[in-house]
């Protein structure tokens, strides 16, 4: 299964959905709390071309983006191939 | 929208399963209906929406649920409430039901990702979203300073000045969130009166950060992609005055829309999408769907009446289903 980080912060409602996605796909990430590690915001915004909300969610390093953004490519059946990937 | 034919056409050959009992929605509503089901061995799927958790997973403090006498946050007490369903043996499916057939039963429900799955029972419990204004500017500038969570995104906005549009409780406690960041809250609101509780509107009025802008629109939401929100031109509805606020940030707490578009034909339901039920109980115009929550509650609309009607909804079924001779 490919390498799932999810880059989020502790109270957002937006992050709880995205991770109760991964959760109800079986899916493990690395979650990096913003809250608790606030120097890797610059490195998020960097890695999301800009992108300055939570959370941002990166597979196999390819930016997915945010909480809308994986409900489309689920909806799509998208993200599903990109996790079943083997690289 | 004729669901059922979309249905039979997307269905062909795709993965199905078969429930006793499928509830659609993962808020408070839904995730008591699967306690109840788990618990009188309904064998409930969940199918979690694409709002997993529900409007309270984007709440922050819940100070009005009992049983949590110093307040939970809202994400906090969705995952308590998953981890009880998920205790009794709950099942838990991601994605969103995008047709139904109910014509006949068992009933049949697809998935936007292809997936079908039947039940002999459905529970309705998929709540209502966030209204956005439905402007061109606000839709381009979204997660570029415009923003329905104030929670998710407050802390993105330090030392800026914003604006929250809305005159109910959700307004006022998006506007009350983020003073702890802003440097000025502006709220916009249509009329000249608040809809909200006494109690956030003297909140709100006392904070030395909030002001009021009364009886106005936003027309446009200025900035662009680079730069982000810079600011709002308002309409006065009673002069009809334009005028520019400065802001950096705009979070819109408007209000909601029930999520039923899918029952559009199928179901009963009221002007405005809230689904008909039979009072003090949660049939709907349809023998074997049941509703629970804010699907079919325009007048109260809490984690705790949600959760109140989830219950309602289980136990309906359980008795339909053992009528049915399908317990």
């Amino acid at each position: 299964m490919p390498e799932v980080v999810m880059y989020t912060t502790t109270y957002c409602g937006f992050c709880a959905q995205a991770k109760y996605l991964m959760k109800d796909k079986g899916v493990e990430f690395e979650e990096i709390n913003l809250d608790d590690q606030p120097h890797r915001f610059e490195e998020m915004v960097q890695k999301a071309a800009g992108r300055r909300t939570t959370p941002q969610i990166f597979i196999d390093g390819r930016g997915v983006g945010g909480c809308d953004d994986l409900f489309d490519l689920d909806d799509t059946g998208e993200l599903d191939e990109l996790l079943a990937r083997v690289e | 929208m004729n669901s059922s034919q979309e249905l039979s056409k997307e269905t062909q050959g795709a993965p199905s399963s078969h429930h006793r009992v499928a509830i659609l929605g993962s808020g408070p509503a839904g995730l008591t209906a699967a306690v109840y089901a788990a618990r009188a061995n309904l064998e409930p799927v969940v199918v979690s929406g694409n709002d997993p958790g529900g409007q309270l997973t984007i709440t922050t403090e819940v100070e009005n649920y009992p049983g949590y006498p110093d307040g939970v946050q809202g994400p906090e007490m969705m995952d308590d409430f998953r981890e009880q369903a998920e205790r009794f043996g709950t099942q838990f499916k991601s994605g969103n039901v995008k047709g139904a057939d109910l014509s006949s039963r068992p009933f049949t429900l697809s998935l936007e990702n292809g997936e079908a799955l039947t039940c002999d029972a459905l529970i309705i419990a998929t709540g209502a979203s966030a209204r956005w204004l439905g402007i061109e500017s606000e839709t381009r500038l979204r997660n570029r300073g415009v923003s329905a969570c104030a929670t998710c995104d407050g802390f993105f906005f330090r030392e800026k000045p914003l604006a929250v549009i809305g005159g109910g409780d959700t307004a006022m406690e998006e506007a009350l969130f983020l003073t702890k960041f802003a440097t000025k809250v502006s709220v916009v609101h249509r009329r000249d009166e608040l809809r909200a509780s006494k109690v956030m509107q003297e909140r709100a009025f006392k904070n030395p950060k909030i002001e009021m802008v009364w009886d106005s629109t936003v027309e446009e939401v200025l900035g662009s992609e680079e730069e982000g929100v810079t600011g709002l031109r308002l309409k006065n509805l009673k002069s009809g005055a334009e005028s520019e606020l400065p802001v950096q940030g705009m979070f819109v707490a408007i209000g909601h829309v029930p999520n039923t578009q899918v029952f559009q034909g199928l179901l009963d339901m009221d002007e405005l999408g809230y689904l008909n039920v039979t009072p003090g109980t949660t049939y709907s115009s349809l023998e074997g769907v049941f509703v629970a929550g804010d699907a079919a509650d325009k007048v109260y609309r809490q984690a705790v009446t949600a959760a109140g009607t989830g219950c309602m909804a289980a136990i309906d079924a359980e008795r339909w289903l053992a009528e049915q001779g399908l317990e």
